[in-house]
């Protein structure tokens, strides 16, 4: 069977507009496959062509050199089982957040009842069911973040991108939307890419941790996380396993960011 | 006990939603919040010494007016030939009881109610047409790139044309009928909204549209549910200012030739030497000009509502 996702050999260069702009080598060979239902977050440097590799499975820019494939075929531009989430909420501000949430099932022309269903759903397993009615304006940062992950994942996609989610959230709130999103993935199991570039948060919650190189983006180590599943993160964080796997990344990791 | 679901870890940025009823009782509450009534609260919101104040400035504004202050100039004061504030002769001046008494007379004069007919059907089709023109090109120049490109030129170079210079051309094609002046106030609004609904269609959040695009949105969607609501601001600002400039427009058009409107009803009177009447016409186009901007703005805050809730539950109006 072909892995869920594929880059082989994916090279991408962003050529300037201008012909004296001095094109740039945003990601190089790139090889990565990973199988359905894995989890796996991608860790480097700022600048090192994370968002790029997610861009590329979007569909919304295609590689330079190389295929970049989903279930062995090649993207041809933005499909929508994919759910991608930013570090910006991105949400609507004239929206409810039930009607954030809505926003994918919309596109697809979900009827208005199914739609407002599955909305509460999620917004109630995010503890969110009090909030449906407000605008994002009236809600906290860790709140519009709940939101936005409810709003990715009431889709149902097959792939879930990641894009620094949780990067603009203060530490405590971090730990738990990490918690309840881990859950809501475990329900699940669907492929995820998660780009941070917070070590910690990427070994708490994947499976396996891919290091890239500072830019142009070359993978540097791909290791696997050993840890059992379901987890309880707040404390794993002091589980020695945990501990020694992040330091060995670390090491690979500290290269690149000095 | 209280105590127990309150040592509960909350995150912290659930805190502050806690409902006040679940922490503390009553008693509590009514020590910690003084209550107060309805009529209490409706008191502090009319805030009377605003309310003194702004009394105090119209009768200021009529006591000027009616002892003739603003008529007796300083005509000594003169800068590089130019004197601000001349006297004005004794036969020009016009006091409040004569502007009063044109009210009083225009009430039953058919005559008047049919130019205040004309200015305001001119004005509402000049308003209308010329908003709706501008919004389409505004929207389909933020949109397309490569016509923007194209069209930016000349469209920069008519909006730079003092629109009102048109009007002698437009008396020649139209006549000195209505047209000429509905035609007048669609040229300068259509510039008035196509502009800004352009900056903004071209400003409209770029997260949204990616989120949107990554979630399959078509091309259709992505307009109708992120490009117009994320407009929708910008445009009521647009649309408030041409209400006021379309009757502007209406009237310098009927001022300077027209069979019937207000316009032509203020110019005789000028030139009759009315000026009660010329003060009183004034009065009426600024009422035409108020009430046109109180229909958009009703509509604004219909249509605006999630925005009453970013600004301490007010849409800011006129």
């Amino acid at each position: 069977m072909s892995p869920a996702v594929e880059l082989k050999d994916v090279t991408l260069i962003f050529g300037g507009d201008h012909p004296k702009d001095e094109p740039v080598l945003a990601v190089q060979d790139i090889d990565l496959s990973i199988p359905a239902g894995q989890f796996v977050a991608v860790v480097g440097p700022s600048g090192c062509g994370k968002t790029t590799i997610l861009n590329m499975l979007a569909g919304i820019i295609g590689p330079t050199r190389g295929s970049v494939m989903r279930h062995g075929e090649e993207i041809d531009g933005p499909s929508d089982d994919i759910g991608y989430m930013l570090a910006r909420s991105g949400l609507s501000p004239w929206r409810t957040a039930r009607r954030n949430v809505e926003l994918g099932l919309e596109f697809r022309g979900v009827p208005r009842a199914e739609r407002r269903e599955r909305a509460m759903e999620l917004l109630a397993k995010l503890r969110l069911e009090g909030f449906a009615d407000s605008f994002p304006s009236q809600l906290s940062q860790g709140m519009r973040q709940r939101v936005a992950i409810a709003r990715t994942l009431a889709i149902d996609p097959d792939l879930w991108l990641m894009d620094e989610p949780f990067g603009a959230l203060d530490a405590q709130t971090r730990l738990t939307v990490q918690a309840e999103f881990l859950d809501l993935w475990y329900e699940t199991h669907k492929t995820v890419i998660f780009v941070t570039h917070d070590l910690e948060e990427a070994v708490l919650l994947a499976d396996r941790v891919v290091v890239m190189t500072a830019r142009p983006g070359r993978i540097k180590s791909d290791t696997i996380v050993d840890l059992a599943r379901p987890r309880v993160i707040d404390e794993l964080r002091f589980d020695p396993v945990f501990r020694e796997t992040e330091h060995k990344i670390w090491e690979e990791l500290r290269g690149e960011i000095v | 006990m209280r105590s127990s679901d309150v040592d509960e870890p909350r995150e912290a940025d659930m805190a502050d939603q806690i409902r006040l009823a679940d922490a503390l009782s009553q008693e509590e509450v009514e020590a910690l919040i003084p209550e107060e009534s309805i009529w209490a609260y409706r008191l502090r919101q009319l805030d009377i010494p605003v309310q003194l104040l702004r009394i105090g400035i119209l009768f200021g504004i009529w006591a000027l007016w009616h002892y003739e202050v603003v008529w007796d100039g300083w005509e000594w004061f003169s800068v590089a030939g130019i004197t601000p504030f001349p006297d004005v002769p004794e036969t020009f001046r016009a006091s409040p009881g004569e502007t009063w008494e044109y009210f009083t007379q225009i009430y039953h004069e058919k005559l008047f109610w049919q130019d205040l007919w004309v200015t305001v059907k001119e004005a509402l089709f000049g308003f209308a047409i010329g908003s709706i023109l501008g919004l389409l090109v505004g929207i389909v120049l933020g949109r397309f790139r490569r016509v923007a490109k194209t069209m930016g030129p000349f469209i920069v170079i008519i909006n730079a044309m003092p629109k009102i210079a048109f009007l002698p051309l437009i008396l020649i094609v139209y006549g000195v009928g209505e047209t000429s002046k509905v035609v007048l106030a669609v040229i300068i609004v259509f510039f008035i909204v196509q502009v800004p609904t352009q900056a903004a269609v071209a400003l409209v959040d770029p997260d949204l549209d990616l989120v949107a695009r990554t979630m399959g949105a078509s091309q259709r969607q992505l307009f109708t549910k992120v490009t117009l609501p994320g407009i929708t601001p910008a445009v009521f600002g647009a649309l408030r200012l041409s209400a006021v400039i379309s009757v502007l427009a209406v009237v310098f058009g009927e001022i300077f030739s027209a069979r019937r409107g207000l316009g032509q009803r203020l110019i005789t009177a000028a030139n009759q030497l009315s000026y009660g009447d010329t003060f009183a016409i004034v009065f009426i186009l600024a009422l035409i000009a108020l009430i046109m901007n109180g229909g958009i703005g009703f509509a604004e805050r219909k249509a605006l509502r999630w925005q009453a809730t970013q600004q301490g539950g007010q849409v800011i109006s006129l």
